[in-house]
């Protein structure tokens, strides 16, 4: 009888303290990582609201953010990587997550984000995928495009072109002429670090720059008319129409914007970013902005480089990192992370959410008609592409831009630059 | 006769007062000049967002916009980077300047050979680029578990300062003239006797002069930082500094500003103090010698 009782207690407490053992391996809590470049305000406090909303849901698989230097993410996850530290989860741009996927850093998202697919146009998928896998889930992007003081464009009795695909480079180039009077310049166009802008606004035109990405031959660098035409456009609105203010070449991206608030210019080309600081003008002074419809020279069509949302291969919680994502990528959230950047977001629904935040503003509304342009740009999936554009194209075209050389110069360093780095 | 000496150092005085306004103006401009971006800092940190998109900026903000001051103390947790910047500053710079003196002592009194092999042996360490030594010695400082963490960060400055610690001590030391030491020798002094009553008042300036060195080196350190360290809690400034700035030349101007002044304090501090030690260890160095 002892012996029973004996053994029953021996038994009753093996199995009381694998009971013990087993459960906390089911109700464990761990944290996550989320490196962010987030520093707007807006998408800061937008970034903290969603992850403070998740904890509160998920107690048992928190997040914590982490911020990062937006100029420095390469950096900072590339020795991340090397030191097996490397975040949970983090934020980056399509374009640069790439070396990251070829070297097997990043989880393969593709089945966990699935249900976003239908949501997502195929050609933004394509920006944040290798080898047919998805490694960074594109939340927003931008255009470039061309914003116009409403008010400047009703004093000279000028309609303000509205619609899609309306609006072409030869338009574009009449009104920045019809503006350009009394010592006043039609536009202003930061043009500091033109290359990617180029590029980009090259596709309008066909452009290719690349080919032979698929023929396994090596990669082919041809500079034809189509992808001579945009810098040939900006130069002879620079030099004969006279029409670009001269100051504006030498300024970065958002440089025009003082001016632009000041009446300076009735138009400037700028990213799509630029919305939010015109937001601030608008509360603060009431100017009267909006967005012009996207330039079309054959399409409107413009190369895409979204901000990605990825998972590391080196995470131990893959599955909660990609519901966390998922989590992220729900209309609401999507939508207030990308009016606090001032982009457009990648999904249908936090599109329509985003537009639902700003009634009544044309400027916004044509900014998010636009996402429907925006596409992958073969040439990002280039490898030495980023270096070629850096070295090479973006010194070269500052040289042409600034009237240094001519556009058979600029076309002969293209092609000598990408001979030397191949 | 003495009248007219007299006379002649009244001239002379009238003539130096004279030749001394020249002189005031131009350390009066270059004052300002220096000063000028200082408190043009000063002045956009109380600027609101919509003044700072404005066309012409004027010197005198039009009204004092403190949230960007609310933001950085409040939201972006500057006070924690601060103090940790302090922190590793400070201690980098007591050890580097222990570790540095006896060194540099060394170096420049010891034996020919030995010094010319240390000197070969700095410079060296000095000629790798950063951008090559950083992987190896983030391995090294993730082997020794002291990744993300702030006395890692003390570590890798403490090695990166010594160097150039050395090479400024081992030059004050070498103007200290040796028949100094061996006069205090010949009166009886004990080596130590002579290190501390001869040579350290005489080098004191220069040993101010490679701690304030190192302390700033410290303080505006970015790279390594940005590295090594990866919760915000061990931020150091010039990494929350940096998140202000965004890709394409966007810059949250008026926090940055704010940022950047309240920044500069500790260091201005550090720097007044230290400054006056600069001054008075040539001093003590002159009567005692």
């Amino acid at each position: 009888m002892k012996k029973t009782k004996l053994f029953a207690l021996i038994a009753s407490s093996a199995v009381a303290a694998s009971l013990l053992m087993a459960m906390p391996a089911h109700a464990a809590s761990f944290q996550m990582t989320y490196l962010t470049p987030a520093y707007l305000p807006g998408t800061v406090a937008a970034t903290e609201r969603i992850v403070a909303d998740w904890n509160k849901a998920n107690p048992t698989s928190t997040v914590k953010i982490v911020y990062g230097d937006v100029n420095n993410m390469q950096d900072k996850l590339t020795t991340a990587f090397a030191g097996n530290v490397a975040p949970d989860i983090f934020q980056h741009e399509a374009v640069s997550i790439l070396p990251f996927a070829k070297q097997g850093y990043l989880a393969n998202l593709s089945s966990e984000m699935a249900p976003l697919r239908s949501s997502i146009p195929k050609g933004l998928w394509s920006v944040g995928s290798y080898a047919a896998k998805l490694y960074g889930v594109p939340t927003m992007t931008q255009t470039y495009t061309i914003f116009a003081n409403v008010d400047a464009f009703k004093k000279a009795g000028v309609a303000v072109p509205t619609g899609t695909g309306t609006f072409s480079w030869d338009d574009f180039r009449t009104l920045a002429k019809k503006f350009t009077a009394n010592g006043n310049y039609g536009v202003a166009w930061g043009l500091k670090s033109p290359a990617a802008m180029t590029m980009i606004m090259g596709m309008n035109f066909n452009a290719e720059f690349f080919r032979g990405l698929t023929s396994g031959s090596g990669t082919r660098l041809s500079i034809n008319a189509a992808e001579l035409e945009v810098p040939s456009r900006i130069h002879a609105m620079i030099y004969d129409d006279k029409s670009v203010d001269p100051a504006s070449l030498t300024m970065s991206g958002a440089g025009p914007l003082p001016g632009f608030l000041a009446g300076k210019y009735a138009m400037i080309f700028a990213a799509s970013y630029v919305a939010s600081d015109l937001d601030v003008a608008a509360k603060a002074a009431g100017f009267n902005w909006t967005a012009l419809p996207l330039l079309k020279g054959n399409t409107t069509v413009q190369g895409a480089n979204p901000q990605t949302l990825s998972v590391t291969a080196q995470s131990k919680h893959k599955k909660e990192a990609a519901a966390f994502i998922r989590y992220m990528m729900q209309d609401a959230n999507l939508g207030q992370l990308a009016l606090g950047e001032g982009l457009i977001p990648s999904t249908t629904g936090a599109l329509a959410a985003a537009t639902a935040q700003r009634p009544g503003s044309a400027g916004w509304k044509q900014l998010f008609d636009d996402g429907a342009s925006l596409g992958l740009a073969p040439f990002t999936l280039v490898p030495n592409y980023q270096q070629w554009k850096d070295t090479v194209l973006q010194p070269a075209m500052q040289q042409y831009i600034q009237g240094k050389i001519s556009i058979s110069t600029l076309k002969q360093r293209e092609l000598d630059g990408w001979a030397k780095i191949r | 006769m003495t009248l007219s000496v007299a006379g002649q150092s009244v001239a002379e005085k009238k003539r130096r007062k004279y030749y001394l306004i020249p002189t005031y103006i131009a350390v009066i401009a270059y004052v300002i000049f220096l000063g000028f971006p200082f408190l043009w800092m000063l002045s956009t940190s109380f600027k609101s967002p919509y003044e700072l998109l404005q066309l012409h900026q004027s010197f005198i903000p039009k009204g004092f916009y403190w949230q960007n001051y609310i933001d950085i103390l409040r939201k972006r947790g500057l006070i924690n980077s601060a103090k940790n910047s302090f922190i590793i500053a400070s201690c980098t710079t007591i050890l580097t300047t222990i570790l540095a003196v006896p060194a540099g002592y060394a170096i420049a009194r010891l034996k020919k050979i030995f010094s010319g092999a240390a000197t070969a042996w700095i410079l060296v360490s000095q000629v790798f680029p950063v951008s090559l030594v950083v992987i190896p010695l983030f391995m090294a400082v993730k082997r020794v578990g002291l990744l993300d963490s702030i006395w890692g960060l003390v570590l890798v400055y403490l090695v990166a300062s010594l160097p150039f610690a050395l090479w400024m001590l081992k030059g004050y030391v070498a103007a200290i003239p040796v028949e100094m030491e061996e006069a205090g020798a010949i009166d009886g002094a004990s080596s130590f006797e002579i290190l501390k009553n001869i040579v350290f008042p005489l080098l004191l300036p220069g040993v101010v002069a490679t701690a304030l060195f190192t302390f700033l080196n410290s303080w505006n350190e970015f790279f390594y930082a940005l590295v090594l360290i990866q919760s915000p809690e061990h931020e150091t400034l010039p990494l929350l500094l940096a998140r202000f700035m965004g890709s394409e030349g966007q810059v949250l101007l008026g926090p940055l500003a704010a940022g950047a002044f309240v920044a500069t304090i500790p260091s201005l501090v550090v720097f007044g103090f230290l400054q006056r030690k600069l001054a008075s260890g040539i001093l003590a160095g002159a009567i005692k010698g």
